[in-house]
């Protein structure tokens, strides 16, 4: 028992020094995001996003391995928030959108399509989420839901 | 109008006024909100003098309830630097606080004025000499640039003399020529100015605005004391100090305020070196430096920096493809110009160059530590 917790409090120790060891503060989109996507709450799929940003465009993989899937396209599309109430006051948090498009081929060799569009969350801070409608055809099955991510 | 809706006007322009030029070592209007000001009176229960901010925790009875307040304060180098040290407040002292609210609404307060109940005397307050301490002083007496048998310029102190580089002259980076006003933490005068600052790729020129327009409050420097990597180092109120080592070819940096993290300029003619995701050569938040000497002027060509800091106050984006060539030249004794282009594809659409003065302070470097202790 006293086992246990003691691995506990080291994974939640290890998680909370990681936070900010990972800050990513260039490109926002930029990075490796985890979560999962699914069209219920009980039926999830693992997803991996990786991103990378090399000064014009976005490029990446979906699930990287084995099913790796390379992006088509993807993109940033940063919406300013609104202006604050009265001086002094923060401004409305912007609208920071992410559309991935891919287009290749399963892990069965099947023609695979997703179109996802999330909308990030907490931008400002190291890890933050990115969420929204996911929607994926493979092997003549078309499936929506939403994923959730966040950058690790 | 009345008279006191005229005062609070009056008072509030005052407020803000005083924000915007206080000494805080980081700009305190990311947490607390300058338009929302309170009077506590209550009970010291602790003076936790530690860095990188010295807080007063204080019971404050409301009714039947008593709420324990954090009053946030100054750093303690600026406490002492005015003459307060953590025997200045004991447990079960009573005080009266003014200051802004934390805008996330939980118990913190922003300590603009600190009084003694039963003297009527003001406390923790930073005293005039003490904010004059990190601006530029004019007038200061002119000496010859000390130099090395070789010839060239010593970048840090004659033999038996001490001192480092403060003061800076600008405290913000923008392209050369541009006409923009900011406060000591490159917050900008007038947001309207946000495309004059630099040459922004337009996903950088948003998140600048959007960090801007948050008031710096997820500035990685101060949330999680994230080194002051790139031109910030040149930034900072506490300095920095370069140490020679003629013998190993490489030039020491080290950071007067922060972690004091130092790095390494090689300056023995090695190729740029490391990898951008990092190694044992690369100090990924300095990059990889290599120096040379042009005349009076040392040029720093640095690359392969990460994107895990702000590289200048203000919130400047950057990425991994940020290349600087910085051109430092001790003008005379008490002045070092520094010049740095940036060249980084990823975050801007050209190279483009600004610079300031930092001035000599014949002092050690300042005892200050910012470090994320939090579990």
């Amino acid at each position: 028992m006293f086992g246990r917790s003691l691995r506990l409090f080291c994974l939640l120790s290890c998680l909370l020094v990681a936070a900010p060891a990972l800050a990513q503060e260039g490109h926002p989109a930029k990075g490796t995001w985890v979560g999962y996507w699914g069209p219920t709450t009980t039926q999830q799929n693992r997803l991996v996003v990786v991103l990378d940003y090399d000064g014009k465009n976005l490029s990446g993989t979906v699930n990287p391995g084995p099913n790796a899937v390379p992006i088509k396209m993807a993109r940033l599309d940063i919406v300013p928030g609104t202006p604050p109430p009265k001086p002094g006051d923060l401004v409305g948090e912007p609208t920071f959108k992410v559309r991935i498009e891919v287009d290749g081929k399963d892990v069965k060799g099947n023609p695979i399509t997703i179109v996802a569009d999330g909308t990030m969350e907490q931008v400002g801070l190291p890890i933050r989420m990115l969420a929204g409608t996911w929607t994926q055809t493979s092997g003549g099955k078309t499936e929506k839901g939403q994923f959730r991510i966040r950058l690790q | 109008m009345s008279r006191k809706v005229v005062g609070g006007l009056v008072g509030g322009l005052l407020l803000l006024v005083m924000a915007a030029n206080m000494p805080a070592h980081h700009n305190i209007t990311g947490k607390f909100d300058p338009a929302r000001t309170r009077t506590l009176r209550g009970v010291v229960t602790k003076l936790d003098w530690a860095n990188p901010h010295v807080h007063i925790l204080m019971d404050v009875a409301d009714g039947k309830s008593v709420t324990n307040w954090a009053v946030e304060l100054e750093s303690t180098l600026d406490l002492e630097k005015s003459g307060w040290n953590l025997n200045t407040l004991k447990p079960g002292d009573e005080i009266t606080v003014q200051g802004m609210l934390a805008r996330n609404g939980s118990s913190q307060i922003w300590g603009d004025s600190v009084v003694l109940a039963n003297s009527n005397k003001r406390v923790l307050n930073v005293s005039d000499a003490a904010r004059a301490a990190w601006l530029p002083v004019a007038n200061l007496p002119s000496r010859p640039v000390p130099r090395w048998p070789d010839g060239k310029p010593r970048l840090g102190p004659p033999p038996g003399e001490k001192g480092y580089w403060g003061r800076p002259s600008l405290t913000s980076l923008m392209e050369n020529g541009a006409n923009v006003q900011t406060n000591a933490h490159g917050l900008l005068r007038n947001i309207a100015d946000v495309d004059k600052v630099a040459p922004f790729q337009r996903w950088a020129r948003d998140l600048y605005e959007y960090r801007q327009r948050s008031f710096l409050k997820d500035d990685p420097l101060f949330l999680y004391c994230k080194p002051p990597g790139a031109v910030r180092l040149f930034q900072q109120p506490y300095g920095m100090q370069f140490l020679e080592d003629k013998n190993f070819g490489r030039v020491f940096l080290v950071e007067g305020g922060g972690s004091h993290l130092w790095h390494f300029i090689y300056t023995d003619g090695r190729p740029q070196t490391g990898e951008v995701r990092g190694n044992a050569d690369n100090p990924l938040y300095y990059g990889n430096a290599r120096g040379s000497w042009e005349g009076d002027t040392f040029i720093v060509d640095s690359k392969m920096f990460n994107e895990k800091f702000w590289f200048s106050n203000g919130g400047l984006p950057h990425t991994e493809q940020l290349h600087l060539i910085e051109r430092f030249t001790r003008t005379d004794f008490n002045t070092l110009k520094y010049e740095v282009t940036v060249d980084d594809p990823g975050a801007y659409t050209r190279q483009w160059t600004g610079g300031w003065n930092l001035q000599w302070v014949p002092e050690d470097l300042p005892t200050y530590y910012c470090q994320d202790n939090r579990p």
